[in-house]
């Protein structure tokens, strides 16, 4: 099992803070934690995922290509 | 201007040839802006029939197909339809109505959370609640469902937000945002070289086509490296679409209903390069089966699909054209080992004896499945588009019937859904109207969409519907037979529908043979003046699909047709001689 700290900028609508948690969840990873704040035209979110390392490499592949998600980067 | 006057403007210029779709309370002021357009709307009999008629369309011109639907229960009706799409990585855009703005969240007439309900399965939904982004999301949702790997969208647009007028706003200069563009990136030339050196050292190779190919137009590709490197090629179920099964390398489709050569093929081979498919448990088996004793090469344009069901030896990130193209270019200068000359025409062989097996049996009292699939290759042109619903007859489609054309096979795969074949039988026929269209379907299937044959006669959209009508819901029937005892629930149907009537309710000629020769000439007539027909062939509830991998096992666990083995053992020693 892997831990990861990942820091997302979202386009600012809901749709986009769900998807993400969709993908989240059919990847079948473990949100430990997730931070989502507002920020002008944007949403950012932190999140601390845990899960195989081939699953939570699945779900960054998986945010990176979506529409919804403008950048993912992994903080540690 | 008005916002959905600006929609279908903007649909104009992006090439929207037709969509379709019913109209509704909450989608009125886009129906009434489609009244002065050349996009010709189809006035489906039930939402998920426009879903499936799109992707038809989609599937036969590679671009987005359009289904439109009102609020609440037209767009629910559209789910289906819209997952459909996802599992089989097809465009597919669907415009929903909705309530207007300050009704929306008091639980409406006809209000539902179709973003919130189609999201999981949708490359991009949302509700456009700012009319001067309308024209923007529209472009956004159709660019996202044709870009890289396929797949459906869908803009919610509230009934105010449609007739709002917009201004003169510059339509033709409205493109789609970038993260809705975003190019698949090129083949890592390191993971080429990587592949290269794997192909190179490879005694007997596999190529597993998926729907990927078809979409990144890489048959020509595919079909190249196979006769490079000698390779055996097999197809998924969507990955039938992709390749012409006359070539002297292609065995046809593989997994848990594949041809004997197909499986036997994969189990073989000490490589498999997998192409534009996501390696579902339904084509390869177990996926730790799949990995032992071979290596695996993936290439997909979704980096999400490598390494999700099967961690490859090497990955292959990009488009199949240029993947194909990178590695052939770098095997041409290449050295490769020789390989083992006979062991694709061993394989063909063992496909022709399967198929002179199957052939030779005695019928029972109706006609068999397979020798009707191999009347209907037969008599249909080369170009023809054939669809087919779900279940036992989708099975023997994909067995017997050779795709000799890339694109003219239209199927429900991953979803399976039931009632596929005549929707999307006649998106097809929107999209290639000089081209015959025929639905292989069952009886069940077939009655859960039958309404569209009134659709296609007041469109002039012929299309031939055969009917493998063994008053069973068979496939589930077989699985009962086979792994619950016999115990048959539910399986049986023994309502008294008259399917030729039926037709003819509908104004589609319905004609009931009982014999290959009556078959052959309902197909020769409606083939040669293009005509709707249905055609009602019974076959026996007992007849099953075989070869049938038990669900859970490896291909080698194959269940064969009962005698094949003797057959063919006989045959081998008589070969001998």
């Amino acid at each position: 099992m892997q831990m990861k700290r990942l820091r997302l900028k979202l386009s600012r609508q809901y749709e986009a803070i769900i998807k993400l948690l969709l993908m989240a969840k059919q990847g079948r990873i473990s949100l430990r934690e997730a931070h989502i704040n507002s920020a002008d035209s944007l949403i950012e979110a932190t999140l601390l995922v845990e899960g195989p390392p081939a699953k939570i490499l699945w779900f960054m592949e998986k945010a990176r290509s979506s529409p919804y998600i403008k950048s993912l980067e992994e903080l540690e | 201007m008005k916002a959905s006057d600006a929609l279908v403007r903007k649909m104009e210029e992006l090439g929207v040839e037709v969509v379709f779709g019913i109209p509704g309370g909450a989608n009125l002021p886009l129906y009434d802006s489609l009244y002065d357009s050349s996009i010709r709307s189809i006035l489906v009999k039930h939402e998920q029939h426009a879903a499936h008629a799109a992707e038809g369309y989609a599937r036969v011109k590679r671009r987005p197909g359009i289904a439109l639907a009102t609020s609440g229960p037209g767009a629910t009706n559209l789910i289906t339809g819209i997952v459909n799409a996802a599992m089989d990585s097809a465009p597919l855009v669907a415009i929903t109505g909705q309530v207007v703005r300050s009704f929306m969240g008091t639980d409406a007439f006809q209000e539902a959370d179709i973003v919130g309900m189609v999201l999981p399965h949708v490359k991009y939904a949302t509700v456009v609640l700012d009319s001067s982004r309308i024209v923007k999301e529209f472009v956004n949702a159709y660019m996202c469902a044709a870009t890289g790997r396929p797949g459906p969208t869908l803009i919610d647009l509230p009934r105010d937000v449609q007739q709002e007028d917009i201004g003169e706003a510059p339509i033709e200069e409205v493109a789609a945002d970038p993260e809705f563009v975003r190019s698949p990136q090129d083949p890592d030339e390191r993971s080429i070289a990587a592949a290269a050196d794997l192909i190179a050292r490879a005694n007997r190779i596999c190529i597993l086509a998926g729907g990927g190919v078809y979409f990144s137009d890489a048959s020509d590709e595919l079909l190249k490296l196979a006769e490079m490197v000698n390779a055996a090629v097999v197809c998924t179920t969507p990955g039938k679409i992709s390749v012409c099964e006359n070539h002297p390398n292609v065995l046809g489709v593989v997994g848990m209903h594949g041809r004997i050569e197909s499986n036997t093929a994969i189990i073989d081979a000490d490589l498999v390069i997998c192409v534009g498919t996501r390696l579902s448990d339904r084509a390869i088996g177990p996926a730790a089966e799949f990995k032992k004793n071979r290596k695996i090469i993936h290439i997909d344009i979704d980096p999400s699909e490598v390494g999700k069901n099967v961690i490859p030896d090497v990955g292959i990130v990009g488009d199949a054209k240029k993947a194909l193209n990178a590695l052939i270019s770098r095997l041409s200068t290449m050295s490769t080992r020789p390989r083992y000359p006979g062991w694709v025409e061993g394989l063909k062989e063992l496909g022709r004896s399967f198929d002179e097996y199957m052939f030779s049996q005695t019928d029972g009292t109706r006609l068999s499945s397979y020798k009707v699939i191999k009347i209907i290759r037969e008599e249909l042109p080369k170009g023809a588009i054939v669809t087919t619903g779900v279940g036992q007859h989708q099975m023997w489609a994909q067995l017997f019937f050779k795709v000799l054309e890339p694109g003219t096979f239209l199927t429900s795969a991953g979803l399976g859904t039931m009632g596929f074949g005549l929707p999307a039988a006649m998106g097809a026929k929107a999209a290639a109207p000089d081209r015959i269209v025929l639905n292989m379907d069952g009886d069940g299937s077939f009655l859960m969409t039958c309404q569209c044959l009134g659709t296609i006669v007041e469109y002039d959209y012929p299309v031939i519907t055969v009917v493998f009508d063994n008053r069973a819901l068979g496939m589930v029937r077989q699985w009962q037979d086979l792994f619950y005892k016999k115990r048959f629930k539910d399986v049986d149907i023994e309502d008294r529908t008259n399917l030729i009537k039926l037709a003819e309710s509908f104004g589609v000629e319905g004609v009931f043979v009982e014999s290959y020769e009556e078959l052959r000439s309902a197909l020769r007539r409606a083939i040669r003046n293009d005509e709707a027909i249905l055609i009602d062939v019974p076959i026996d509830k007992d007849e099953k699909v075989f070869p049938m991998v038990p669900p859970g096992k490896w291909l080698s666990d194959i269940i064969l047709p009962p005698g094949f083995s003797a057959y063919a053992d006989e045959k081998i020693a008589s070969q001998a001689k």
